[in-house]
């Protein structure tokens, strides 16, 4: 219990390297957790005895091994003098060296170990006469080898006489043809001369490299990308505890806010009172670069350099804060960390105060015209619903602004971001 | 020709069905009837058939849950030991039962009534709590009060409507082009507000009254006939009437019976 309870307290500690986050759980919350995953217990599991070890077939491995840097008779010496731990050892460690675990695994004593694949770094110029094609009838070509490689890695093998060291090692992975083809479109592309960097279209690997970090992470475990994960929503009572839906995300997320949240989340609660969290995944700064890249590279927008300011006047700030109290933002969104009373953690939505920092300002006209659009289901109404004669939307106040829609969204971001917010007006160096 | 005698026909059905929803109240909305039926597959036989009965109720109704609005003053000011209005039992019978024809029914395209069904947000609850309509009738959405709510019809077979009315007696309005039984009404800024819209896209639905009745005007033929509630789920009975037939189906439900899907 003492080693899960440390483990979810922070896996990193025990393994620097591992893809568990840190939930940044508190020493009770880390103890409970731990308390309920020490019950979850398989009794039939438990009380299975470890299998026998088989005396003969041990020694004929051990003399195997020893036979290779030796000669029979002295191996055979070597056999006797062993005892029956000293055995298990050296078999075992033969056995993980041979098959290469350590490419994979952490396993002391092998840190240094090479691994024993063959390099692939130039794989789609590999000559044909180097790729070892058996016996088997089938096309020598590049494709033919690595695909036949990839859907049967040891047969090869097939009609040739080894000693049991020298066999293919390879696993059978039992590839998908889908995966076959995509793989072997991998193998045949890393070729010595590849396309120039410039010549090359950035958003599409900024778009493929975030995915397979995504997927590496699990994001969408808790969140929805692309429209597809959020598998844990399920599990929350109530759709406010739902870790949010992350559509438009680059598009929606200032990259200054956003590099450091997912730095370390801790640091920037927005919505304080929940007790759910984002958790620590220790990134780098290129894998957090990674997921900004991917972000704006789906929502087309620029990354990192964009700018903030508002072109605003104080005439528009006044009509932004009239509407910002008439529209009653405040009643879901509070403009501080404290839960105001009567209210439950799960009535409200973000705190604004974070808004000018945190949003992109056009994200903001869009979100306020329209928020079904943008995430549907959101709990976020709209005050501006398009109707048969105002298919642009329709105000509840016709008489600020004449009515103008986009006007009026304009002015409530402008409040928002400018005397709420704290943010830079445009020409100006300083808050007015 | 032909096409005139249809234009007359649909204008009387129009017209009839408009009649039949005004007012703001909810009453069944009457099936097409007038002097002769169009030709088959354009219109409805006339709904000469009554079928209605009372959705009785064995038990002590469990009380609702009770409301803490405090952190709306405006709410808290106007509404007086509030509760939730999850089982509201009169003369033995429950109320606010959806009672729908779900299979039977001619198979022809009904119109859509002009004529709006109305809900409103007065003293931070929904009026009325359970109410049914037609596919692509109008629906208004009041707000009589002074604070802001948001009307959002959690949706799943329609877009989701999501508006906030932060005006007092302003109105929105909109429809539903699916039908959906039931579809959630919700206020996110009130988590105690609740309501429940049935939407059909056949005029063969009502809601219990005072005393668990209900009454639906129906042309002959053999109906699987449903009754919905938010808390006891669903019931079907199967009916069978001619023309000018008056027949009663009667639905039971318990205090303690659980939920049926």
């Amino acid at each position: 219990m003492s080693w899960i309870y440390n483990w979810v307290k922070d896996a990193s500690q025990v393994w620097p390297e591992t893809k568990m986050p840190s939930l940044r759980l508190s020493d009770q919350e880390a103890a409970d957790v731990a308390g309920y995953l020490s019950s979850l217990r398989n009794p039939d599991w438990e009380n299975k005895p470890l299998p026998e070890v088989d005396p003969a077939a041990l020694d004929d491995v051990t003399l195997e091994f020893l036979r290779t840097n030796s000669t029979d008779i002295e191996a055979r010496e070597k056999l006797k003098s062993m005892t029956l731990e000293q055995k298990n050892l050296y078999t075992g460690e033969r056995l993980i060296s041979q098959k290469g675990c350590f490419g994979c695994h952490q396993i002391p004593g092998f840190e240094k170990a090479q691994p024993i694949g063959t390099e692939l770094t130039e794989a789609g110029t590999k000559l044909i006469s180097q790729l070892d094609f058996g016996f088997l009838p089938i096309e020598h070509s590049r494709r033919g080898w690595y695909e036949q490689k990839l859907k049967n890695p040891r047969i090869f093998d097939v009609g040739r006489v080894k000693r049991p060291e020298e066999l293919l090692k390879m696993p059978n992975f039992h590839f998908s043809d889908k995966d076959v083809d995509a793989i072997t479109g991998v193998l045949t592309s890393l070729v010595r001369d590849p396309v120039p960097l410039e010549m090359r279209d950035k958003t599409q690997p900024a778009i493929a490299e975030g995915r397979q970090l995504i997927a590496e992470k699990n994001c969408k475990g808790c969140h929805l990308i692309e429209g597809a994960g959020g598998d844990i929503r399920p599990t929350f009572s109530v759709q406010a505890l739902w870790p949010p839906n992350l559509a438009t995300e680059g598009f929606k997320t200032q990259p200054l806010w956003l590099h450091p949240f997912l730095k370390d989340p801790g640091t920037v609660r927005l919505r304080p009172w929940l007790t759910a969290r984002m958790p620590t995944f220790h990134f780098t700064e290129r894998q957090a670069g990674t997921i900004e890249r991917y972000f704006s590279a789906l929502d087309k927008v620029d990354y990192p350099f964009i700018s903030t300011d508002i072109d605003t006047d104080a005439e528009k700030l006044k009509v932004g804060a009239d509407l910002f109290t008439k529209m009653q933002c405040t009643s879901c969104h509070p403009t501080s960390n404290v839960l105001p009373p009567g209210k439950a953690p799960e009535d409200l939505a973000p705190n604004l105060m974070l808004a000018s920092q945190r949003l992109r300002p056009e994200w903001v006209l869009q979100w306020l015209a329209d928020p079904q659009k943008i995430m549907p289901g959101t709990r976020m109404p709209t005050f501006f619903p398009a109707t048969a004669d105002h298919p642009e939307g329709q105000s509840p106040f016709p008489n600020i602004l004449g009515g103008d829609v986009k006007a009026q969204i304009q002015a409530v971001r402008d409040h928002l971001f400018i005397t709420v917010g704290g943010g830079r007006r445009r020409g100006l160096s300083t808050t007015n | 020709m032909q096409k005139r005698v249809l234009f007359i026909c649909s204008s009387i059905l129009v017209l009839a069905l408009a009649v039949s929803c005004g007012g703001g109240e909810q009453t069944t909305n009457l099936p097409p009837t007038g002097p002769g039926v169009a030709p088959p597959g354009a219109s409805a036989p006339a709904a000469t058939a009554t079928v209605g009965g009372k959705i009785t109720f064995e038990g002590t109704p469990p009380p609702n849950e009770k409301i803490q609005m405090s952190a709306d003053p405006y709410c808290q000011q106007h509404s007086q030991n509030p509760t939730l209005e999850t089982v509201k039992v009169s003369d033995g019978g429950l109320e606010n039962v959806i009672v729908y024809v779900k299979s039977g029914m001619p198979n022809v395209t009904y119109p859509t009534p002009t004529d709006s069904v109305q809900i409103d947000q007065h003293d931070c609850h929904y009026i009325p709590h359970v109410f049914t309509m037609q596919t692509n009738q109008p629906l208004k959405v009041k707000n009589s009060d002074m604070t802001l709510h948001n009307i959002h019809a959690w949706a799943e077979k329609n877009p989701q409507f999501n508006v906030g009315q932060p005006v007092q007696n302003m109105v929105n309005e909109t429809k539903f082009a699916n039908e959906e039984v039931p579809l959630p009404i919700r206020c996110d800024v009130h988590k105690w507000m609740g309501a429940f819209v049935g939407v059909f896209n056949h005029p063969y639905h009502t809601v219990s009254k005072q005393g668990g009745t209900w009454e639906l005007k129906l042309p002959a033929g053999n109906y699987e006939v449903v009754a919905w509630h938010e808390k006891y789920g669903v019931q079907t009975q199967m009916v069978e009437v001619k023309d000018n037939e008056k027949k009663e189906v009667t639905f039971g439900f318990k205090a303690d019976s659980k939920p049926t899907e």
